[in-house]
């Protein structure tokens, strides 16, 4: 259990069309910015290494299409996922509404063994923008009835506070990882158990 | 007689216990006719070739299918198919494993147009046998015809009046004597080598000569050059209009400006009133600066925008998918008049338009295509992707969406769409994604990537291949798979060419 082996941690990006998941991801990875970026056909990831709480781990950080209907795709991109960031613009209420439905398609297609428990990140990208249409209050009482979700607001063109919503994503997806690593180790037990019990059962059935 | 296609594992509920058999498309030696059949197993797969299984079954000839409806999964979580026929009886539900409805589908692919009448219900209009080559040449695009949307599905599969109670027993000797292709589909399944022909790529074809070649009549020469070699610039506007069938367009101008009033013509609330429009104009308005953003102009954007929304209006159920404003720019950097443009767009994307319907039906077809392709040119490949679970070829979404758009520059792309547009192959963008593959192997199989390293081979490929050399690989690959005299038949069918 208390392997300080490499950890890989799969980071799925979720959130409408032209919201900036690609540009959250070039900022937090390669500190960097630009207008022109084209609409994310398929998916792609980046990975970096951070250092999360003296902990060396390795994020994949998955983009994906915005557009709903190439979600059927998705689930191979899903799997496996120990954390899912949900993102809307700040300027464009239909990006935040849609989170919802982000949020459940995401739990249906990975299906993760604690849907209840699975850490979700919740970003408001373009708050360096003058027309802002989703307030924090707004956002947060979505965030506060999702079972806390971590919310963030943030600026992928002027870096702000990008580092800091991903390292609360690292953290989470490390959190995440740690407990299906303890699922995973558990089955052995109930193995032994179950054999326990099917060798007493044959031994009474013999007959 | 020989087996086209087959699947097994299939459940039929027709009685009252579900029985599991396979089913089979095969095609007579001598009449050329083809039967959809279901057999039952008993026990193990050799009693078939035994002959003691067959207690019941049903058998159809394959032009007697019109429509087949593909409803949601159901509660076993297997999935089934009801098969409609031209009379308006149906065949019994057919329930599949995983990927065995998509198999049947890119089976009948080969014989059949598929269209999307309605949620889950499927058109199937026979292919006709290839015509004589002057003729179809430039008719191999019809306008699409409107399909019948009267409901033929869903009268129960009580008719079993097409059921014949025993399958034929001199099919089973036929069978029995035809080890070769069963052999296909079980083990063994034939494959290329992997030293391909040398293939040197044409000259370019320049106006002059497409003119004369089409005043000539000599349209499959004409085909085949620019296949080899591509078009020059100057060519290729007329030529692709040709190619496209652009002329079967009755009144192109006044037809695009009623279509383009439709939308123009909106007052700001109607467009309020119409959420669907209103949402399709705002993800085009956030795509087009981002199509070919360090290329396009502001006059260049507001015509991708233009061109975009006037498709919204004339193909209402597509409207606007990501994905068409990167094949719409290139169509408008060839056109510089609207109409031209616009008809040139519509035209192509009646030919890649299942890729953008929502069911994604289309673009899962391709990927189990070009998965029975590579099987045959380069089977290694296949089962190294498929140990990296990676055999069900996603990476190549990109490809298939946008027809290679992305991995090519604005200006060395269009070769791919001349080749594409003349190949003697209908499908040749299977084998243009199997030479992209080809091209990328050693560094692939090599390195032992798994899906996530391929995925980054193939999205870094962005722009960076020599398409010529490309091109060249697809060609050559076409050229073995067309002279080796083990190339199932199945195969030819997939990519569609003919003998």
């Amino acid at each position: 259990m208390a392997s300080r082996k490499k950890v890989l941690l799969k980071v799925i990006i979720l959130g409408d069309s032209g919201v900036g998941k690609t540009s959250l991801m070039n900022q937090y990875v390669n500190k960097r910015f630009s207008s022109q970026y084209k609409a994310t056909i398929g998916a792609d990831f980046l990975t970096k290494e951070v250092l999360v709480d003296d902990r060396m781990v390795t994020l994949q950080i998955w983009d994906t299409a915005g557009q709903e209907r190439f979600q059927s795709l998705g689930v191979a991109f899903y799997r496996g996922a120990d954390c899912c960031v949900l993102v809307y613009d700040t300027t464009a209420p239909n990006t935040f509404k849609s989170l919802e439905s982000w949020r459940d398609e995401f739990l249906i297609q990975a299906s993760p063994r604690d849907p209840d428990n699975f850490p979700f990140v919740v970003i408001g990208n373009k708050i360096d923008l003058e027309n802002r249409a989703v307030t924090p209050k707004r956002a947060q009482a979505w965030c506060a009835a999702k079972n806390d979700l971590p919310h963030f607001e943030c600026s992928a063109k002027e870096a702000t506070k990008v580092d800091e919503a991903f390292v609360t994503i690292a953290r989470a997806a490390l959190q995440q990882e740690a407990d299906t690593e303890l699922y995973k180790e558990v089955p052995e037990r109930v193995d032994l158990r179950r054999n326990d019990a099917a060798r007493s059962n044959s031994g009474d059935c013999a007959c | 007689m020989r087996i086209i296609f087959e699947e097994e594992n299939v459940l039929v509920h027709g009685n009252a216990v579900p029985e599991s058999g396979r089913i089979s498309i095969i095609e007579h030696d001598s009449s050329q006719r083809r039967e959809f059949v279901w057999e039952p197993i008993a026990a193990g797969d050799w009693t078939f070739l035994g002959g003691s299984a067959f207690d019941t079954g049903f058998r159809q000839d394959l032009n007697d299918i019109s429509e087949y409806f593909k409803p949601k999964r159901n509660d076993s979580g297997l999935r089934y198919l009801v098969i409609k026929l031209r009379d308006g009886a149906t065949l019994p539900s057919l329930h599949f494993g995983p990927g065995g409805i998509e198999r049947v589908e890119s089976a009948f692919q080969a014989f059949f147009v598929i269209k999307e009448v309605g949620s889950g219900q499927y058109k199937l209009e026979l292919i006709e046998e290839p015509k004589d080559a002057r003729l179809s040449l430039w008719e191999d695009d019809p306008e699409p015809r409107i399909a019948s949307g009267r409901d033929v599905l869903n009268r129960g599969f009580g008719i079993f009046s097409k059921i014949t109670r025993a399958i034929s027993s001199n099919i089973q000797e036929e069978v029995a004597r035809s080890p070769i292709s069963r052999a296909f589909f079980n083990e063994g399944q034939p494959e290329l080598p992997l030293e391909r022909p040398v293939v040197i790529r044409a000259t370019l074809v320049d106006e002059d000569d497409f003119r004369d070649f089409v005043l000539a009549g000599r349209y499959k020469a004409i085909k085949e050059k620019i296949f080899r070699g591509g078009l020059t610039g100057g060519a290729r506007p007329f030529a692709w209009k040709q190619l496209l069938g652009y002329e079967s367009i009755k009144n192109p101008e006044e037809k695009y400006h009623t279509l383009r009033a439709q939308w123009e013509g909106l007052t700001a609330e109607q467009e309020e009133y119409c959420t669907i429009l209103r949402e399709r104009r705002s993800l085009i308005a956030k795509d087009v600066t981002r199509t070919d953003p360090h290329r396009l102009n502001a006059e260049q954007i507001q015509r991708l925008s233009e061109l975009l929304t006037t498709y919204c209006i004339y193909d209402q159920d597509i409207g606007y998918v990501q994905g068409m404003s990167d094949i719409a720019v290139v169509i408008l950097d060839i056109y510089p008049d609207d109409i031209d443009a616009f008809w040139v767009f519509a035209k192509f994307m009646y030919r890649v338009r299942g890729n953008f319907e929502r069911s994604q039906e289309a673009i899962k077809r391709q990927f189990e295509a070009l998965r029975r392709v590579l099987a045959f040119t380069d089977g290694e490949m296949v089962r190294f992707l498929d140990r990296k679970e990676s055999g069900h070829m996603y990476f190549c979404f990109p490809w298939f969406l946008i027809l290679f758009r992305r991995l090519a520059t604005h200006e060395t792309l269009p070769t791919i769409w001349d080749a594409w547009l003349c190949s003697p192959c209908a499908n040749f963008h299977l084998l243009i994604a199997a030479a992209v593959l080809d091209l990328k192997r050693k560094e692939i199989m090599n390195e032992e990537f798994g899906y996530c390293e391929i995925l980054q081979v193939v999205n870094r490929l962005s722009g960076n291949v020599d398409t010529d050399e490309i091109l060249a690989r697809a060609q050559s690959l076409l050229v073995q798979i067309s002279r080796s005299l083990s190339t199932p038949p199945i195969i030819k069918q997939l990519l569609n060419l003919s003998d």
